[in-house]
C-alpha cells in the first residue's frame, strides 16, 4: 500500500492539530487528550487511507500500550502523537503488506520512545517566544502578548509536527513495503516483532494498575474483571456495568458515618500526595 | 462609585482562552504562565480598563510561574477572575496575596487532577470504547471522542463558573471528602476493567510442544486449561511488579521485554 501526497499532507495536518500546545481543535482537551489517542487516530487514519477497519485495528492495538499515559509538567516519557501518527501510519501500512497487527504495535512504540525529541524541541524553542511574552506584558501590548502566546510557538510547532510525519508517510511507506518484503512473516525479526508487540499492552495496563492500586490487595479488582472475560467471555460493555455496580457499592461503603471511617479517608489521601 | 462586576460574557471569554490556550506557548521555563495571563486579559481590561498602569500589573500578576492540569485547573482560574473583582473594588488584596493562593492551589490540583483525567477517567472511557471497537469497528472511537470532548468541556466550565462564586471554598469539589470517595470508586471501575482489556488484548502465548512418550503436549493448551490466558495475566501482573515495587521506568520494563521477546523467539518459546 503506497501513500500519496494529499493523504500524508491529511494526516500530517492532524498529528499536528493533536499535539500538545495546540489550541485550535478545543485546546488540549480536543487536541491531545482526542486527536492524540492511537484509538482516535487510528480511525482518521483508516479513513484518510480507505481502510477504516484496519486503522481501528491498528489504533487499539496501539492505544493499550498507551492507554494511562500520564504526562505531568510537560515530562514526556513516550511521545504520543508520533506513536498515534507516525507509528500507527507506518503499522497501518505495514498491517496491509501481510505483517501482524502485533508487529504494528511493536513499531509505534519503537516510533513513540524516538519522537520525544520533536517535544523535547518544541519545549526549548518556546523559550525564544516566552521571552518576547514577557517585553508584550511590561509594555502592556496585548497584541504582542497574544501573538507570542498563540501564532509564533505554533508557527514552529506546525513545523516540528506536520513536516515529519508528512515526510516519514509519503516515504517511508514504499521503505516499510521492502521491509517486510525482505523479513516475511516466519522471519525472526517478524516473529520477534510480534511477540513484543502482544507483549506491549501488558505495560500500557501496569501502568494504570500502578496508578490506582492504592493498596496491594487491591490487585484483586484487575484479577476480577480479567476472569469475567478470560473465563466467563462477558463483553466490555457488560464489564463496564458489573464495575459501576461495584463501584457504586463502594462509594456508599465509603460514606462517613463514624469517626473510624473518616480516620480512613484521611490516611488513605495522604498516601495519594505522595 | 459602583462596584465592578464580571459579567458573564467577560467570564466565559476568559474561560474560553484558558481552555484552548492553557498550554499554546509551553516550555520547560514558563510552562502555563502565558497561557494563564492571555486568559486573564478580558478581565483586566473589564475592571482596569484605562488605567495603563493597574493594566500591566495585573497582566505581571497573572504571568508568574504557574502549572497545573489545565481540564480541571480552570477551577482555579474562576478563583483568580473573583479575587481580582474584589482588588479592583478596594479589598485589600496584594499581589502575594493572589499569586499564595495560585501557587498553594496548582501542586495540589495538578497531582489529583492528573490522576483524576488522565491516570483515571481517559483509562476507562478509553477501556470501553475498545470494547465498542473491537473487530475493527469505528463506533469506539466516535464515542471516546464525543463523550470525553462533551464532559471535560462541561466539567471545565462548570468548575471555572464555581470557583468564581465560591472562592477556594470550590476546591473541595476536587480534593474535599466526597471526591476522595468517588475517585476511589472509580479506582476500582478502572482496575476492574483493565483487567477485562487485558484478558483481550495482552496477547502473550507460547508454541512449545514437549513429546512425551510419543504423546505431543501443547503446552500453551495445558496452561489455558490450568487458567484461560494465564501468560497474559501473569506478565500483566510482573511489569506492575517491576514498575510499583521496583520503581522501574516505563522505557526500562519495556527495553526487558524486548530482551524478553529476542531470547524467546531464539529458544523458540514464542
Amino acid at each position: 500500500m503506497n501513500i500519496n501526497i494529499l493523504q500524508a499532507a491529511l494526516i500530517g495536518m492532524f498529528a499536528y492539530l493533536g499535539s500538545l500546545s495546540v489550541p485550535w481543535f478545543f485546546g488540549a482537551t480536543g487536541g491531545w487528550y482526542i486527536l492524540s489517542r492511537p484509538l482516535v487516530s487510528g480511525f482518521l487514519i483508516g479513513m484518510i487511507l480507505g481502510d477504516v477497519k484496519t486503522g481501528v485495528l491498528v489504533g487499539v492495538a496501539v492505544q493499550i500500550v498507551y492507554i494511562a499515559l500520564v504526562t505531568p509538567g510537560g515530562q514526556m516519557p513516550q511521545d504520543l502523537n508520533a506513536a498515534a501518527y507516525i507509528g500507527v501510519g507506518l503499522g497501518v501500512v505495514a498491517v496491509k503488506g501481510g505483517a501482524s497487527v502485533e508487529a504494528a504495535v511493536s513499531i509505534a512504540t519503537a516510533v513513540g520512545a524516538v519522537g520525544t525529541i520533536f517535544h523535547n524541541f518544541m519545549m526549548l524553542t518556546n523559550s525564544f517566544f516566552n521571552h518576547r511574552a514577557i517585553e508584550a506584558i511590561n509594555e502592556g501590548n496585548y497584541e504582542k502578548l497574544r501573538f507570542h502566546h498563540y501564532i509564533g510557538p505554533q508557527v514552529i510547532q506546525f513545523c516540528y509536527r506536520f513536516i515529519p510525519t508528512f515526510l516519514i508517510l509519503l516515504y517511508g511507506a514504499a521503505l516499510a513495503n521492502k521491509i517486510i518484503e525482505y523479513f516475511p512473516v516466519d522471519s525472526f525479526v517478524m516473529r520477534t516483532l510480534t511477540a513484543l508487540g502482544g507483549m506491549l499492552p501488558a505495560i500500557g495496563v501496569a501502568i494504570l494498575l500502578r496508578q490506582v492500586i492504592k493498596r496491594d490487595i487491591e490487585i484483586i479488582y484487575y484479577l476480577f474483571g480479567f476472569v469475567l472475560i478470560a473465563a466467563l467471555n462477558i463483553n466490555m460493555i457488560s464489564l463496564a456495568i458489573i464495575g459501576a455496580f461495584f463501584a457504586y457499592l463502594h462509594f456508599l461503603y465509603l460514606a462517613p458515618k463514624e469517626g473510624r471511617v473518616a480516620q480512613a479517608v484521611t490516611s488513605s489521601d495522604e498516601e495519594e500526595e505522595l | 462609585m459602583a462596584a465592578k462586576k464580571l459579567d458573564k460574557k467577560t467570564l466565559r471569554k476568559s474561560w474560553f482562552s484558558w481552555y484552548v490556550g492553557n498550554l499554546s506557548s509551553m516550555s520547560y521555563e514558563w510552562l502555563e504562565s502565558f497561557g494563564f495571563a492571555v486568559s486573564m486579559i478580558p478581565v483586566i481590561k473589564k475592571l482596569y480598563g484605562g488605567d495603563k498602569e493597574e493594566e500591566i500589573a495585573a497582566l505581571k500578576r497573572h504571568a508568574a510561574f504557574y502549572n497545573t492540569e489545565p481540564q480541571l485547573g480552570a477551577v482555579i482560574n474562576g478563583i483568580a477572575c473573583g479575587m481580582e473583582e474584589e482588588r479592583a473594588n478596594g479589598a485589600d488584596i496584594d499581589d502575594e496575596v493572589i499569586n499564595g493562593i495560585k501557587l498553594g492551589l496548582m501542586g495540589p490540583l495538578a497531582g489529583i487532577g492528573d490522576a483524576m483525567v488522565p491516570g483515571m477517567f481517559i483509562p476507562l472511557l478509553l477501556s470501553i470504547a475498545i470494547g465498542l471497537s473491537a473487530g475493527g469497528s469505528p463506533v469506539g472511537a466516535i464515542f471516546y471522542m464525543i463523550t470525553y470532548l462533551v464532559s471535560i468541556t462541561a466539567i471545565s466550565y462548570f468548575i471555572f463558573m464555581k470557583g468564581y462564586t465560591l472562592g477556594t471554598k470550590s476546591v473541595d469539589m476536587i480534593v474535599g471528602e466526597a471526591a476522595m470517595r468517588v475517585r476511589s470508586a472509580f479506582n476500582l471501575l478502572g482496575s476492574l476493567v483493565v483487567g477485562g482489556v487485558a484478558a483481550s488484548y495482552v496477547g502473550v502465548s507460547t508454541s512449545w510442544v514437549i513429546k512425551l512418550a510419543g504423546q505431543e503436549m501443547v503446552i500453551n493448551d495445558t496452561l489455558n486449561g490450568v487458567f484461560p490466558n494465564i501468560l497474559s495475566l501473569l506478565l500483566v501482573i510482573i511489569c506492575w511488579l517491576f514498575m510499583s515495587k521496583k520503581r522501574m521506568s516505563t522505557l526500562k520494563v519495556m527495553g526487558i521485554l524486548v530482551i524478553v521477546a529476542v531470547i524467546g523467539v531464539f529458544i523458540g518459546f514464542f
